[in-house]
């Protein structure tokens, strides 16, 4: 039997919080959705919720371009977490311009499973979970 | 262009040919003479030095040797050998490797001389100038590699949203939600509409013309007050003044400064609250002082060094934030301009901008 999905979305901008968490619910990927506009935000919450969210398949979609902590800053911090959320989360890149760099840096971080180009492409993103 | 009379370094263990030198060229040039290798390195210390010249045969250090001493320490002087015709294979082993830029033999024709320097400077000169254009354009690179990295966030990613909030909306009957995603398409629209004209008022700045002229602050004013309707038509602002009828500077700069301060200002306003901004324009024989208050923001201080730093230009602008204050930083810079950023007493912040009538 498959697990559970739990879907957390991180990014600045509040619009694309709305966005990307509306075209997931229309896509029928299923799951619950969180959203949090900052890195350190999402830190403290998640670190309450080892209980919670050990054990289910957590996909987290973190966009590279924000403020004072950047994505890849993010999943270094996010390392941190309790080992019981660490080891479920599945790391995924949001960006709206797709540069080199960060596609290479992204792809030779072991922790970043793909990264990917905004708006939210869901077909394309359910491919890589099914993968 | 006018430029510096040429300043030459003469080293040569005979004092007659120093005298000789002195005599024929201080009038022309900045002549420098030392008999002694350390004084001569001393000399180029603390002088500025075109062109140095070095007698072959010394008893301490050959002229060459002198030359390659000083090479690493002061790349810059033009160096010139002086030599008998005996030392010729020394010489064109110098050349050859690159220590000196010419030779001249004794006895001189002061006529040849005079050449040989003029030319020299001119080496220098072109020198220089191609150094200096190098580190600039090591620069130029840099800055366009980081402004093409944030420039192609600032202006794609609203274009992003635009198009997940379309895909939304393809799917959705809610009249409602419909005006919600619209509502949100309008935020992004005028986001990108900001910065595109932000990235054109950079460009602008780095142009060299400055066009100065003298304006009526009123007009001016409501100008401002038109733009900022268009940019932010989602925010209320109300704004009074204290004006000097009349402005002497560069009209277009100041637009876009006091439209970025404004627009920043007023974009702090939240729910239904005004922003209260108030303008002052005063001046005297020298300079004219355009200040800005925002008399009603609560800003945290944390946001208030941000700004402080960004307007300082200490800090290069984020993604998606932060543009509009470093073009402000840009243009002041520009304008040779005083800024002064400080939090009010009670509540919001105040600018002040104090810029020549001239440059």
């Amino acid at each position: 039997m498959s697990k559970v999905l739990h879907i957390l979305l991180i990014d600045d901008n509040d619009i694309d919080l709305k966005v990307n968490s509306g075209l997931l619910k229309l896509s029928g990927i299923g799951g619950a959705i969180d959203t949090y506009n900052s890195c350190v935000k999402a830190f403290h919450e998640l670190q309450k919720r080892e209980e919670e969210l050990s054990g289910k398949r957590v996909i987290l979609l973190l966009d590279i371009q924000m403020p004072s902590m950047n994505g890849f800053d993010c999943v270094d911090k996010l390392k941190e977490l309790p080992p019981g959320i660490r080891s479920v989360l599945e790391i995924y890149m949001l960006s709206s311009s797709i540069d080199r760099m960060d596609i290479k840096s992204a792809e030779e971080h072991p922790d970043i499973k793909k990264i990917l180009e905004k708006p939210l492409d869901v077909y394309q993103l359910k491919r890589y979970l099914s993968d | 262009m006018s430029q510096k009379k040429t300043s030459i370094l003469y080293l040569d263990d005979e004092d007659n040919n120093l005298t000789a030198f002195k005599a024929s060229f201080r009038r022309e040039f900045t002549v420098f003479v030392t008999t002694k290798a350390d004084e001569a390195v001393d000399i180029l210390k603390h002088n500025e030095v075109h062109l140095i010249i070095a007698d072959q045969k010394m008893p301490d250090i050959s002229g060459v040797e002198f030359l390659e001493l000083v090479k690493s320490e002061f790349p810059d002087p033009i160096r010139i050998l002086l030599t008998g015709y005996a030392d010729i294979e020394a010489v064109i082993d110098a050349i050859n490797r690159g220590q000196v830029y010419r030779y001249i033999t004794k006895p001189w024709d002061e006529q040849d001389l005079r050449m040989v320097f003029n030319n020299a400077r001119d080496h220098y000169e072109t020198k220089r100038l191609l150094s200096k254009r190098n580190v600039e354009l090591e620069q130029a690179n840099k800055d366009l590699s980081s402004f093409i990295y944030s420039a192609s966030h600032d202006l794609r990613s609203p274009i992003a949203s635009i198009k997940g909030i379309s895909d939304l909306a393809n799917e959705e009957d809610n009249y409602e939600k419909l005006k919600q995603l619209h509502k949100m398409i309008r935020t992004e629209i005028f986001q990108l509409d900001y910065y595109t004209q932000n990235l054109i008022n950079y460009y602008q700045n780095l142009r060299d013309d400055h066009a100065y002229e003298e304006f009526d602050t009123s007009e001016w004013v409501e100008s401002l007050k038109c733009k900022l309707i268009q940019l932010l038509p989602d925010y209320s602002f109300e704004l009074s003044t204290k004006l000097s009828p009349i402005f002497f500077g560069d009209k277009h700069r100041l637009t876009a400064i006091a439209t970025n301060i404004l627009a920043n200002a007023v974009s702090h306003s939240q729910g239904d609250e005004k922003v209260d901004v108030h303008i002052t324009t005063e001046g005297n024989d020298t300079h004219e002082i355009l200040i800005i208050e925002d008399r009603t923001s609560i800003i945290d201080s944390q946001r208030v060094q941000e700004i402080g730093e960004m307007l300082a230009g200490k800090m290069e602008p984020q993604p998606g934030k932060g543009m509009g204050l470093f073009v402000v930083s840009e243009i002041t810079r520009k304008l040779k301009a005083d800024l002064d950023f400080k939090p009010r007493e009670g509540k919001g912040v105040e600018v002040t901008i104090k810029f020549p009538k001239e440059i």
